[in-house]
């Protein structure tokens, strides 16, 4: 379902010219739980923008979903974005001035969900990662394992064909890293696809697939042997 | 989804208290302005509207120069009316009004001195349709002797009763019939002040005929579709056909040879709807307004609301950074442009509803003060005009859009990438603008503040200024001719009271009621052609005495010389426009005397000159002749010498009873008559005054808000500054030094505006202060100094800041 030939991606700035991602082959099949791993600054969070579109890529091919996003303008990239993809990020980033309720039910705010409709699934979702007792409460009361698994559920709600993970329990103590990361490996085993972008080989165990980059290249690919397809 | 735009944006409102206090404030204060300026300016556009066809009525006015004199006046002569209505094509209807003086009116023991006293012409309510209550408007004024008179005037001598028939006496003199009722005349009316309109029919005879007596306001109604334009294209053909030989018959002068001795005789047209605002020439019926000024204010009150606006953008550009995390946020999940300007969008003109909202109360409370200043019963038309609150609302929409769009736009551009990543840094591009709109802001303040210094300065240049004579402890007595034969007994009673130094009888009273005539005179044995024309002054032996006139050569008249009677005075200025170099033994010729001879008057003495008009007016030249009839004048002027100002009034007070038979009496002290000369001007003063305060008011406001958000987003720098040794005193003069340099930028925009707007605003006056750079260098120092001190609490607090603390801020 992510397919990307050469992916290239180059930032520059005045002075500098650093190469985040240099010629990365890699597919996302449907299903498939994805772990990419590497030290600081090998480009993880780049690829990861580029997979969700946050970011365009400098060269090289990128299909989602069969579009070609070197080709697709910024409107078309929003709706896929807004339609097929679920972020969540390392430090939680739900909206401090909305509710967990209304951070979860924005996504379909901006999908034109009727209200009853959303209601429904924003509360399903916030009885599945267990933050319903605190839906009227807003993020700031909110401990860092119960922030995140909202912000899963604001990633799941518009039951997108992918969540991309940006190092989602990096800051959280173990207790709620393990939590959450029960969480996804569960969503994973009812069929969504997610990528993960992790510190840990403990919780790079719950993949298929390994992805180690290294200075913006794939080093290699472990397989666990685990994708059912 | 609009749900929740306002949800999130009435949070952020309470959530940056500060922040929204200082825009809603800010931009309240600007409505508030716009307001009250429109509803003065919008009644000041009504005047003469409310008439029936009132863009179709005209008046007709003379434009006129004789050497060096020129004349411009809504004054016509008595046989133009009749001369357009079968000459010109497109005229429906022309009328003539005339204000022939007070006349005191009687009715049974009611007796009032009545200044709004007019002769109308028998169509005269064809041509303003006003509100007749009583009578047919086609034949009330037909009859002679038939009056006319509104509704509250009705109610002064007849109470209850039928008015119609009644018979009311003037000066004892005449009986007038009223014969129709007139409702109130509105206020927005260029002759409301007029209440009685007398016919004149069987008036006609005396002077009808001439085309070179100009004493009457004529009104012109035309078809629809005739032009100003098309009636000035034929007014050549008036001159050249009525007056030309006229010219020739009763000045003895050739018009053509008028003509090329740089004479003019031309008559101009204005729409009845731009008197109150835009007429020519200074004579009124009552007061007008001033166009410039209303288009001057406006533009200032515009500009105080955009002051307002521009904090808006300022700040929320200034904030956006606080928001750009949840900017970036959405974005992620899928929030498209769109919907994110349209979030802001909502939050701006939220923010501006409330404006709106605390802007009209603002103007409810400021509105006393406005009827006051204005003299005008304004309103708030809240639910009286139905466009008024849909306005409002569409007011608030397009501020909040105008104040928002722009942070919105930038906003929405938010890379979410980098907002989330924290590597994101305000843009150079809108730190300019900011700095632009900031210098923007303190221009226009800076301007009024200069308008303010300069106008004061001038008033009190004004107030001060040497007059040429003394204009304190005069106190007049008003229609002193109502008491005919007996004003000069009244007079020498007067003179005999205690405190009484010295009383004259006169036409017209100096500056405060002008009515100088404009005379012709030549130096005796000169080419009569060449006739110069100047004031002339009608005044009794104690003129100078009483008014403090000091003498530069000759004398006064005087009770000893019996030959005075014939005789003149002039002032410096005259004796410089006739040439004389030894005035005293000069004599002018006046071209026609009381038996139509020329007439010749040896000059006896030279007055120093003195503002016998206001500050605004040059001192013109002038000539004195002497009236030594029994008939006084309609004022009398008491010069006193007394502590007891109430005791020397009530005797006065008993002296005009009995001789008026109980007539009120009406009187003023001459200065402050004089001082109320200015009263436009000090308008103006305060006026200028009240927005400079605001505009100052509103843009520290702004700059305060801004100075919080930049101490924050600099609080790293300051800290890094801090760790390499940097004093607390210091950075408060590195901020200091930022703010500075943009004040004294504005400075420098704002100084050439103000010496043009200026030096426009003191070329009205004939006798005005130097445009020194003082009040600059006071007006950029008084915004330097306001500018620090509103940052100042900022910037300290900045500057105290921990520098460990602001290190880890990031
Ligand atoms: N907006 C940017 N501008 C310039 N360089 C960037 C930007 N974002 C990332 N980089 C650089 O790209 C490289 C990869 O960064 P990133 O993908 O954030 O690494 P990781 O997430 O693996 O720690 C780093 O060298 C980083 O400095
Ligand atoms: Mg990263």
């Amino acid at each position: 379902m992510i397919r990307t030939s050469k992916l290239t991606k180059v930032f520059r700035t005045e002075e500098v010219e650093t190469t985040a991602l240099n010629q990365v082959d890699l597919e996302v099949r449907k299903g498939e739980f994805l772990a990419i791993m590497g030290p600081s600054g090998c480009g993880k969070s780049t690829i990861l923008n580029i997979l969700g579109l946050l970011d365009t890529p400098s060269g090289g091919e990128f299909y989602f979903l069969d579009h070609d996003i070197l080709k697709a303008n910024d409107k078309e990239r929003t709706a896929l974005r807004r339609n097929h993809i679920g972020f969540v990020f390392q430090n939680f980033n739900l909206i401090d001035e909305l509710s967990v309720f209304e951070n979860v039910e924005l996504p379909l705010l901006y999908q034109n969900v009727p209200a009853a409709e959303r209601k429904q699934r924003v509360d399903e979702l916030l009885g599945k990662v267990g933050v319903a007792h605190r839906r009227n409460h807003f993020p700031q009361h909110l401990s860092g394992g119960q922030q995140q698994r909202a912000a899963v559920a604001r990633a799941l709600v518009t039951k997108p064909a992918v969540i991309l993970a940006d190092e989602p329990t990096g800051n959280l103590d173990t207790k709620h890293g393990e939590e959450v990361m029960a969480l996804l490996s569960d969503l994973n085993d009812e069929g969504t696809t997610i990528v993960m972008v992790t510190h840990s080989p403990e919780y790079a165990r719950h993949a298929d697939r390994i992805v180690n980059l290294l200075d913006g290249e794939i080093q290699n690919i472990q397989d666990n042997g685990s994708y059912k397809g | 989804m609009i749900k929740n735009y306002l949800k999130v944006a009435i949070r952020n409102l309470v959530k940056y208290k500060v922040f929204s206090f200082i825009n809603v404030l800010g931009l309240a204060t600007g409505v508030a302005v716009c307001l009250l300026v429109m509803l003065y300016v919008s009644d000041e556009l009504s005047w003469d509207r409310h008439f029936s066809d009132s863009e179709n009525i005209y008046r007709v006015g003379l434009h006129g120069r004789l050497g060096e004199q020129e004349l411009i006046d809504p004054i016509t002569p008595p046989p133009m009316a009749a001369a357009l209505i079968a000459e010109i094509p497109g005229v429906v209807s022309a009328t003539r009004l005339q204000n022939p003086g007070f006349p005191v009116l009687r009715y049974e023991e009611k007796v009032f001195s009545e200044e709004g006293f007019a002769w109308a012409d028998s169509n005269f309510f064809n041509v303003f349709q006003l509100q007749l209550l009583r009578g047919d408007p086609k034949t009330v004024l037909r009859h002679p002797n038939h009056l006319v008179i509104t509704e509250s005037v009705a109610k002064r001598y007849f109470g209850d009763d039928d008015p119609i028939g009644k018979v009311l006496n003037a000066d004892r003199r005449a009986d007038y019939t009223v014969a129709g009722v007139l409702a109130d005349i509105p206020r927005n009316t260029h002759f409301s002040s007029m209440n009685i309109f007398l016919s004149t029919s069987g008036r006609q005879g005396r002077g009808e005929d001439m085309w070179v007596n100009n004493n009457v306001m004529t009104y012109v109604r035309v078809q629809d579709g005739i032009t100003k334009a098309d009636l000035e294209a034929q007014m050549p053909q008036l001159v050249e056909k009525y007056v030309a030989p006229q010219v020739e018959r009763f000045m003895g002068m050739d018009f053509q040879q008028f003509l090329n001795n740089g004479g003019l005789w031309s008559y101009y047209i204005e729409p009845v709807t731009d008197i109150h605002l835009k007429a020519q020439g200074s004579m009124k019926i009552e007061p007008g307004g001033d166009y410039t000024w209303l288009v001057l204010f406006s533009v200032v009150g515009v500009f105080l609301l955009m002051i307002a606006i521009i904090n808006f953008i300022n700040m929320s550009t200034a904030r956006s950074l606080y928001r750009a995390r949840e900017v970036g946020l959405r974005k992620t999940i899928g929030a498209s442009r769109g919907q994110l300007i349209t979030q802001f969008l909502t939050e701006s003109v939220l923010t501006a509803i409330m404006a709106v909202i605390v802007g009209v109360l603002m103007a409810q409370l400021a509105l006393p003060a406005l009827r006051e200043f204005t003299g005008k019963p304004l309103q708030i038309p809240y639910l009286t005009a139905g466009w008024f609150m849909p306005e409002l609302l569409l007011a608030a929409i397009i501020i909040g859009i105008l104040a928002g769009i722009y942070p919105a736009l930038v906003m929405a551009n938010f890379d979410p990438v980098k907002v989330l990543k924290g590597s994101f840094h305000r843009s150079r591009s809108s730190i300019v603008l900011r700095k632009a709109l900031v210098i923007f802001q303190f221009s226009v303040s800076i301007v009024l503040l200069i308008g303010t210094l300069v106008v004061r300065g001038q008033l009190s240049y004004v107030m001060h200024k040497e007059l040429g004579f003394n204009k304190n402890g005069i106190l007049v007595v008003e229609k002193t001719d109502d008491l005919q034969t007996q004003a000069s007994t009244f007079k020498e009673q007067i003179r005999q009271l205690p405190g009484v130094v010295g009383v004259t009888g006169n036409q017209n009273i100096m500056a405060v009621q002008q009515h100088e005539n404009i005379t012709p005179y030549n130096v005796q044995g000169e080419d009569a052609n060449q006739q110069n024309l100047v004031w002339q002054k009608i005044v009794d032996h104690d003129f100078a005495d009483v008014y403090q006139l000091k003498m530069k050569a000759g004398r006064w008249f005087s009770r000893d010389f019996p030959t005075d009677s014939g005789a003149i005075i002039l002032n410096e200025a005259a004796v410089r426009s006739f040439g004389l170099d030894d005035p005293t033994t000069a004599v002018l010729t006046h071209p026609r005397g009381p038996n139509q001879e020329p007439q010749q008057l040896p000059v006896i003495g030279v007055v120093k000159d003195f503002h016998f008009e206001t500050l605004h007016e040059p001192i013109k030249p002038l000539v004195f002749v002497m009236w030594d009839g029994p008939y006084i004048g309609r004022y009398q002027s008491i010069r006193y010498n007394t502590n007891n100002f109430p005791a020397l009034l009530a005797s006065v007070t008993t002296k005009w009873k009995e001789f008026s038979n109980n007539q009120a009496f009406e009187h003023f002290n001459y200065d402050e008559s004089f001082d109320n000369l200015y009263q436009a001007d000090i308008q103006t003063r305060t006026l200028f005054s009240v927005f400079a305060l605001l505009a100052v008011f509103v843009a520290s406001l702004g700059l305060y808000g801004l100075a919080a958000f930049n101490a924050v987003q600099r609080t790293r720098e300051i800290g890094i500054r801090k760790a390499l040794g940097a004093s607390s005193g210091n950075i408060v003069v590195l901020l200091g030094k930022e703010i500075m340099n943009l004040v004294i930028t504005s400075a420098l925009v704002a100084t050439p505006i103000a010496w043009y707007l200026m030096r426009e605003w003191l070329a009205g006056f004939a006798y005005r202060i130097q445009l020194s750079p003082t009040p600059f260098l006071y007006s950029a120092f008084a915004a330097i100094m306001i500018a620090l001190l509103t940052v100042s609490y900022q910037s300290m607090k900045a500057a105290m800041g921990d520098p460990v603390r602001a290190l880890k801020y990031e």
